[in-house]
């Protein structure tokens, strides 16, 4: 797989809550949308298979959301990521590895779609998730974080993962 | 630490609801006072008679400050996916 060659895509219909403090499902102009409160943090598991045309060159991770409302405003947006390689990693106890993190800044129209990215060096930073290999990515909105100052909900439209 | 424009936007909405419940209330308190007059039944020997008057005024007092411009401006400041949970 090329340099900025998409791996993956998820969207909100296939997201996986946690037993509290997930998002909700709403839809927006027919379009559904997760909405991400804005006091509590809020978070959400993805389920995917690296595409096994993945160079090991990184990945970069494109978060596509809007402002409910707000048209300014920034929120920070925290993905990690776990592996389950084979014969190797117990589903009932791994853990997430480290989450990055990105202060995106809302469109200056609420129903507008940022694209905020965040990068991943191969290893580590992404729990050395390899090419045909099951994983999981969570996303949480950080809404208590002093730098997440936008009003009022944060939804996602999409999450892209491509080959840095 | 939640953000300090969350906090004053919990401010604002919990500010916005309540006083669209005032205005509410006393649009109400109106409406059955129009009905009353009209009607203009004998109260004396009741719990009205003698209150009226205060009660109108009380009434009319209650009025004037819920329509006043800044609780128009902060109920269209409300932000309607705000949790209102900033400042708890």
């Amino acid at each position: 797989m090329a340099s900025g060659d998409t791996l993956a895509i998820f969207f909100p219909a296939s997201g996986e809550p946690p037993a509290s403090n997930y998002p909700t499902l709403d839809t927006r102009n027919g379009v559904l949308v997760l909405d991400f409160d804005d006091t509590t943090d809020e978070n959400i598991e993805f389920a995917g298979f690296m595409s096994r045309a993945y160079a090991a060159g990184g990945i970069t991770v494109t978060i596509g959301w809007a402002a409910t409302t707000a048209t300014g405003g920034d929120v920070v947006w925290d993905i990690a990521f776990k592996s389950i390689s084979d014969d190797a990693d117990d589903l009932d106890s791994k853990a997430f590895a480290a989450a990055n993190s990105v202060t995106a800044t809302t469109a200056s129209s609420s129903g507008e779609v940022d694209y905020a990215t965040i990068t991943f060096t191969d290893g580590a930073d992404m729990d050395s998730v390899a090419a045909g290999e099951y994983l999981r990515m969570q996303i949480n909105r950080d809404a208590d974080n002093g730098s997440d100052d936008l009003v009022g909900d944060a939804e996602l439209v999409f999450i892209e993962i491509k080959e840095t | 630490m939640v953000a300090e424009s969350k906090k004053i936007q919990t401010l604002v909405n919990v500010i916005a609801d309540q006083g669209e419940a005032i205005r509410l209330a006393v649009s109400k308190l109106i409406a059955t006072r129009s009905k009353f007059n009209t009607a203009n039944p004998d109260a004396n020997g009741t719990v009205v008679e003698g209150n009226l008057v205060p009660l109108n005024n009380s009434l009319n007092r209650i009025n004037a400050e819920i329509s006043k411009q800044v609780w128009t401006d902060i109920i269209n400041a409300r932000s309607p996916s705000h949790r209102n949970k900033a400042l708890d």
